[in-house]
């Protein structure tokens, strides 16, 4: 008998490029009308020749007629997600594989309060939390975002950012590391940010993403501020190259990132948040 | 032996026997076409950092084992073209296969590789759902570096096989079916019940050879438990992995380790995408664009010990990652002793304590 | 089509024979077109260039300058084998009495600094993309070319020549034979062709440095010792290719 091979792409047209920030860009894809994922979750994206990269999907997936759009926000740092933003353009086609991982518990949040809290390319996945929460907002109590990059200019969805303020029981906190003459927000850290969360602590969950120094500060401050370990949830990154559990490559202690996560709640990483490189 | 050969054979409808055949140097774990490819008249000397093959009948491994054919060094998952279409899903049916010969502690990790990568991986799943028979040989007298029995997978085996056979000395074979398989084939061999002179003379062999394995780790649970607590010792881990340098070689030859790189190798018209083995131990582990996520050495060195003894029992329902093989400390260039460090873990915790 | 040069400084040239046999496959061939080849003309005369593969060690101030130069008009410059890495095996002579002078060099007439220590390339311009080997592989060249032209680059991998020893199957000299071999601290890229014949690695490809130090080398060059080599034979075949690695992590020899 001949196993499943999970390594098959589904060729995917680019049917849509916005750009983001200095070196990011969103794309829109669109695949056939069976598929179907959850916040949280990532595609491996393949770029013909070079290798693959797991990218979070950053919108709902739409279904529209007989095919199903997601989005994709990618940074331009490597091999691959350079080709990605210097040769991949409306028309072109990729090769997908997923969704793969375990996403946001929204199941969790259901009924209570919800912090977004998220630094620079980190909302990516986090969107599609905010998009499901604005679509069944009576399912959810009170929303916070907390959002911050390193300059106004490296904020992502700067199209529709402020609209978020906009959705009802929500409250939306901007940052900027740097000052600059337009900006009317916080200038300084995303985590000073935590300070001004006013949902109920005791009944809320916390879902963060970012680079990994910002995640730690801002649990370490979210557990100052009284929220438990079971209730901050973050999603994290490592090499990762099958997606599926079966190349070793992202563990985390015995936690395969790529299936077990990337989203993890700081209860079920215990010390392996803390320690450097285990 | 070479009835025993037959027998499968004739059984299981001609399938290819899988084992450690004779090359002009070492033994590697490749297609066995004869019996007289078996390393059945020489013994192996293995030391930290030293292997050899002198005169004998005891060979016990090699680098090589049965991860050189479930998970080869290198595997084509997928041909693809510019366009994106598949070419070649890379993913053939496995052949019908019976490992012969193969030890003890080889079948545990195949037990191991099992609940990590059967029905996920797919070139692993097609060649293990290939294998029909499997025969295995115990050791009567393990090797230099071997360690078996502190980690529970020799040097004999209880199940999950088909056919087990001792060799009391050069010519006398011991077999124990442990299957319907095992039992028919043993039946048409027409062997007879052993004696119980040999039965007890087995027992014996066993409990020497038990006896003669140097390295142990006398309290497993209470290594892990010191494993446990020094996670977080920075400075314990830069003080046991001083003289690794980080080559892989203990990866490479481990029968558990499964970690695979994926590259792409392009031609002119198409692009295979290929799972090569990597080692935990090496730079790239934990490397990603703009960082690393275990950049100093004793992070890997950390995580590869934990893995094996803390983190493969919570991936396998149980299992440890590591069956004593001693492949590790033989083929480390250093000879750096895996088990020697594991008695030094139990040190510190005793000082602290 | 991409425009490309190929640039040779202190060095053999061996490198830029195996780009050479890569410039020969067709793909290859259609996609880029050569502007300069070092070894047809005297002095780096080319407009500009996207891509450059810069062969050698930097071991007068002349070359540096040149260098800095070309940095300007080239988009990509890739530091070509293990000399224009890591000093290379003219480095060596750190090692020795080379003593520095400044003096006219016959053919130019003008007056130019002769290093002690060559230098790899990334202390006198910014490198882009690093292939080492001694020489080079030509299949490392294809594959990089390819994927340049495609937009990115090979993945990195850092691991030892016992990573591709082992992935052979070949049974390990140090291990079975004693025979003192550098594969341990090597990088790979050369597919172990040494121990593959039986002979131990002399480490071409230059030391794997990542995550060694100064203690690591050395504890792995007592083993050579325990092998029986002697300590300056240990010392010169360890910094044989890569003196300026080498000498990062232990010292210089004086
Ligand atoms: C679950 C998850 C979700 C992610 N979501 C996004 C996203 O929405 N947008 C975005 O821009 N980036 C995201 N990343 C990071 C992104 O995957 C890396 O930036 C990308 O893999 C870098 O690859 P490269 O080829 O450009 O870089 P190179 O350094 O050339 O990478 C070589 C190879 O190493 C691996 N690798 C390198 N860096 C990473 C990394 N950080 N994470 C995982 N593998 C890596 C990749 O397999 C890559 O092919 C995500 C990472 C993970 C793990
Ligand atoms: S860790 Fe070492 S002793 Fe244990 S199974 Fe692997 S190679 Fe064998
Ligand atoms: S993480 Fe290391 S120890 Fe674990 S399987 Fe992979 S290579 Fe082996
Ligand atoms: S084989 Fe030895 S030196 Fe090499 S990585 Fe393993 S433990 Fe370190
Ligand atoms: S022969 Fe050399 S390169 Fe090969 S495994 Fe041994 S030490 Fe490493
Ligand atoms: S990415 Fe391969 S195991 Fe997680």
């Amino acid at each position: 008998m001949k196993p499943e091979n999970p390594f098959l792409l589904e060729r995917s047209l680019v049917v849509g490029v916005v750009d983001e920030a200095p070196g990011v860009k969103t794309y829109t894809l669109r695949l056939s009308s069976s598929y179907s994922a959850e916040p949280g979750q990532f595609n491996m994206i393949y770029i013909y020749g070079l290798g693959e990269v797991p990218l979070s999907i950053s919108s709902p997936p739409l279904k529209r007629g007989s095919f199903t759009y997601v989005e994709h926000t990618a940074r331009a740092v490597g091999a691959v997600t350079g080709a990605i933003l210097s040769r991949v353009s409306t028309g072109s086609l990729v090769g997908l594989r997923g969704p793969y991982g375990r996403g946001w518990p929204l199941r969790e949040a259901e009924g209570r309060d919800l912090v977004v809290l998220a630094g620079g390319i980190g909302l990516a996945p986090l969107r599609p939390v905010i998009k499901c929460v604005e679509s069944s907002r009576d399912a959810f109590g009170r929303l916070n975002i907390l959002y911050g990059a390193r300059s106004p200019e490296y904020l992502l969805y700067k199209y529709e950012l402020e609209e978020y303020a906009r959705i009802p029981n929500t409250k939306l906190l901007l940052s900027s590391d740097t000052a600059s003459p337009s900006w009317s927000y916080h200038v300084g850290f995303v985590t000073d940010l935590i300070e001004y969360i006013d949902v109920d602590v005791g009944d809320s969950v916390v879902f963060v993403c970012g680079p990994e120094a910002m995640m730690r500060t801002s649990v370490k401050k979210l557990l100052n501020r009284g929220f438990r370990s079971d209730q901050i949830y973050v999603s994290l990154e490592r090499r990762m190259r099958c997606g599926v559990g079966v190349c070793g490559t992202c563990q985390l202690g015995h936690y395969f990132v790529c299936r077990d996560g990337p989203v993890f709640s700081i209860s079920e990483l215990g010390e392996y948040f803390w320690i450097e490189g285990i | 032996m070479k009835k025993l050969m037959l027998e499968f054979k004739k059984l299981l409808g001609d399938p290819v026997f899988l084992g450690y055949k004779r090359g002009s140097t070492i033994p590697v774990f490749d297609e066995i076409r004869s019996i007289s490819e078996l390393p059945l008249e020489i013994s192996d000397v293995q030391k930290p950092g030293k292997y050899e093959i002198v005169e004998g009948f005891r060979f016990r491994h090699s680098h090589s084992s049965p991860k050189w054919y479930l998970l080869p060094p290198e595997q084509v998952i997928l041909t693809i073209s510019p366009s994106y279409d598949a070419i070649d899903s890379g993913v053939s049916e496995g052949r019908r296969a019976v490992l012969f010969g193969v030890k003890p502690c080889d079948l545990k990790a195949i037990a191991v590789l099992d609940k990590i990568l059967l029905d996920k991986h797919p070139v692993y799943t097609a060649k293990r759902r290939g294998i029909v028979g499997v025969v295995v040989e115990e050791c009567m007298e393990p090797g230099g570096t071997c360690f078996c029995a502190s980690v529970n997978s020799g040097p004999i085996v209880e199940s999950g096989f088909d056919v087990a056979y001792a060799r009391l000395d050069k010519e006398t074979l011991l077999l124990k079916p442990g299957s319907d398989i095992g039992r028919q084939v043993l039946k048409s061999m027409g062997l007879e019940r052993a004696s119980s002179e040999y039965t007890e003379l087995y027992k014996q062999m066993v409990g020497r050879a038990i006896d003669s394995m140097k390295r142990k780790l006398p309290d497993l649970e209470r290594a892990q438990r010191a494993l446990r607590g020094l996670a977080s010792s920075q400075e314990f881990w830069e003080e046991i992995s001083k003289k690794c340098i980080g080559c892989g070689n203990c990866n490479y030859v481990c029968p558990t380790c499964f970690c695979t790189e994926f590259i792409d190798r392009v031609g002119e018209n198409h692009a295979e995408r290929v799972a090569t083995w990597i080692g935990c131990l090496t730079y790239t582990y934990g490397l990603v664009a703009g960082g690393h996520f275990r950049k100093q050495l004793y992070m890997r060195y950390r995580h590869y010990t934990l893995h094996k003894f803390l983190y493969y029992p919570l991936q396998t329902g149980g299992l440890l990652g590591c069956v004593g093989c001693g492949r590790c400390i033989t083929w480390c260039p250093i000879g750096l002793d895996l088990i020697e460090n594991l008695s030094r873990v139990l040190k510190v915790k005793n000082v602290e304590a | 089509m991409l425009k490309l040069a190929i640039v040779k400084i202190t060095s053999c040239s061996g490198c830029i024979n195996e780009i050479l046999s890569a410039l020969l496959e067709d793909d290859i061939r259609a996609n880029y077109t050569l502007v300069y080849f070092t070894e047809l003309v005297d002095s780096i005369e080319f407009r500009e260039a996207d891509l450059a593969f810069v062969e050698g060690s930097v071991t007068t101030r002349h070359q540096e300058e040149a260098l800095k130069d070309l940095r300007k008009r080239v988009g990509f410059i890739v530091a070509t084998g293990t000399c224009a890495l890591m000093g290379g095996v003219q480095s060596l002579r750190a090692m020795g009495d080379f003593k520095p002078e400044s003096r006219g060099l016959p053919l130019k007439q003008e007056s130019s600094e002769i290093y002690r220590e060559p230098k790899p390339l990334d202390q006198v311009v910014k490198v882009d993309y690093a292939l080492p080997g001694c020489p080079i592989n030509a299949d490392a060249v294809k594959t990089f070319l390819r994927k340049y032209y495609l937009g990115g680059l090979p993945i990195a991998i850092y691991e030892t020549v016992c990573s591709e020893c082992k992935r052979r199957g070949l049974p390990c000299v140090l291990v079975t034979k004693g025979i003192p071999c550098l594969g341990p601290i090597t990088l790979s890229g050369c597919g172990a062709i040494c121990p593959s014949f039986g002979r131990g690695c002399y480490g071409c490809y230059g030391l794997q440095f990542h995550g060694l130090n100064g203690g690591k080398v050395l504890s792995f060059a007592e083993r050579l010792r325990e092998l029986g080599l002697p300590d300056l034979d240990y010392r010169a075949l360890i910094s044989a290719y890569s003196y300026a690695k080498y000498r990062d992590l232990l010292g210089g020899s004086h």
